[in-house]
């Protein structure tokens, strides 16, 4: 956690997306099941959390996925900010999520 | 005769078919209906055909209910992802030891004849090996700490007449290993050959892995729905449908197949289940060709074996007789079933006694058929 947290303070906030590795599976009605390489069980995310995951198709940082989602549900961006981020941390601890520089 | 909730579970695999015709719900459902339909479309592993039909708002639920299916779709969800990390893991070992093989049925068909892979869940994992190699993968699966569920019937059985075997992993998970599409004549009439001779890919992770070709991925469809059980899963009379309506299947190359195969017989009696099961109009070519085929005596008497109240798979495996090729082979597949080794025995019939008393009541009831 500590590690999206400290990346947002700098700078420039490092950058966030899949990781190839990860299996995952999109459900009908708003939810992502996904399994990072380092899970023991997969995890559900629905509807931020299923947006979320659909904006890490590619490297973004916490600002910019918490601004789109911000956008996309017509909500305050420091509040999803402050949403996003333990979600971010938890995926990049599973694997799930990789760093771009 | 049907159930209410079958008819129900019916209309829901069959949704999104081209031309299907069960109607769904118009209003939410009592609720005992709605926790059997559920249920009953989690053993039929078609929950995420329940989710998107809830999701279009094509079956009319309360929110409780809608909760409830996302809820059972996510858990199978989950298990697909389980297990398409064993099937990752599994093949990069054969591939270490250069054992060619091709994933089947769930994980294959989910990616490569689906809209999205989430409409089609898995409850194992099913890879196939040729002949060749079949033992040596086997030592593979077990190396990394599978077990195989049956002892062979006698050394060298699997992989000259097998159908496959199922390893059960230490966290309960299985994965079928399969020399050819199910044991018995129609197992042992496919040519395995051609089964590694096309191919096709999928990607799954950051990994590429081989499948069988769209008429080969067809076809064993068609043997899953008509000789897989008495009673077919609907996922898999889904898959039969989903690949005549809804991919470019080849008709000529799954006819050509069929004669080769000896199994045309086996897709005439699966699309006619699956376009009774989903009340479909649409009309193939493939399916159209299939309504006329006229079956051989050879498939007729296979057919048999594993339809009725009485399919066993040792019925299955005395029928298959006829068709191994060659009078050594015969003599070897005769052998093998009938003084298979002690562990084998202990396993299946517990004696020799008892396996002499079911060979003597399988071959009394087969002359009196004939």
């Amino acid at each position: 956690m500590g590690t999206v947290s400290s990346s947002m303070s700098g700078p420039s906030p490092r950058r966030w997306r899949r990781d190839e590795r990860t299996l995952w599976r999109v459900g009908p009605g708003s939810v992502v099941v996904v399994l990072g390489p380092h899970d023991a069980t997969p995890r559900s995310l629905r509807d931020t959390g299923a947006a979320l995951w659909a904006a890490l198709d590619r490297p973004r940082s916490v600002h910019e996925v918490a601004a789109r989602l911000a956008a996309e549900f017509d909500a305050d961006p420091d509040v999803v900010r402050r949403d996003v981020e333990p979600v971010v941390a938890q995926l990049v601890e599973t694997g799930a999520l990789r760093a771009f520089p | 005769m049907s159930t209410p909730t079958e008819d129900l579970c019916r209309a829901v695999t069959g949704y999104g078919l081209r031309g299907a015709s069960r109607p769904l719900p118009r209003r939410p459902l009592d609720q005992p209906i709605w926790d059997a339909v559920v249920e009953h479309a989690g053993q039929q592993r078609v929950t995420g055909h329940l989710a998107q039909a809830l999701a279009d708002d094509a079956f009319a639920a309360t929110d409780s209910q809608r909760a409830m299916a996302a809820e059972c779709h996510e858990r199978a969800l989950a298990l697909d992802l389980l297990l398409e990390r064993l099937l990752l893991a599994s093949v990069e070992q054969l591939e270490r030891t250069s054992i060619p093989v091709r994933v089947l049925k769930g994980a294959a068909l989910a990616h490569t004849v689906y809209p999205v892979p989430g409409l089609r869940s898995f409850g194992d994992v099913d890879l196939l090996v040729p002949g060749e190699h079949y033992d040596a993968a086997i030592h593979v699966l077990c190396a990394l700490g599978a077990r195989r569920r049956y002892p062979e019937p006698r050394l060298g059985f699997d992989r000259r007449f097998g159908k496959g075997v199922c390893v059960e992993t230490p966290d309960g998970y299985e994965i079928d290993v399969h020399r050819t599409f199910v044991a018995g004549p129609f197992g042992l009439a496919v040519n395995t050959d051609e089964l590694f001779a096309t191919g096709a890919t999928f990607h799954v992770a950051d990994r590429v892995l081989d499948c069988l070709d769209l008429e080969g991925r067809f076809i064993h469809a068609c043997f899953r729905a008509s000789l897989g059980g008495t009673e077919p899963r609907l996922v898999s009379l889904r898959d039969v449908a989903q690949i005549a309506l809804h991919t470019v299947v080849d008709a000529d190359a799954v006819r050509d197949r069929c004669a080769r195969w000896r199994c045309g017989i086996v897709v005439q009696y699966a699309t006619r289940l699956a376009w009774e099961t989903f009340g479909l109009s649409a009309d193939p070519e493939l399916v159209r060709w299939a309504r006329r085929y006229e079956p051989s005596p050879f498939e007729r008497r296979a057919l048999r074996a594993y339809l009725g109240p009485k399919r066993s798979y040792a019925r299955q495996a005395v029928a298959g007789l006829q068709a191994v090729r060659g009078m050594r082979a015969k003599g070897a597949y005769a052998r093998a079933l009938l003084v298979p080794d002690a562990a084998y025995v202990r396993d299946r019939d517990g004696s020799y006694l008892r396996r002499l008393g079911r060979s003597v009541r399988l071959l009394v009831d087969g002359r009196a058929k004939h």
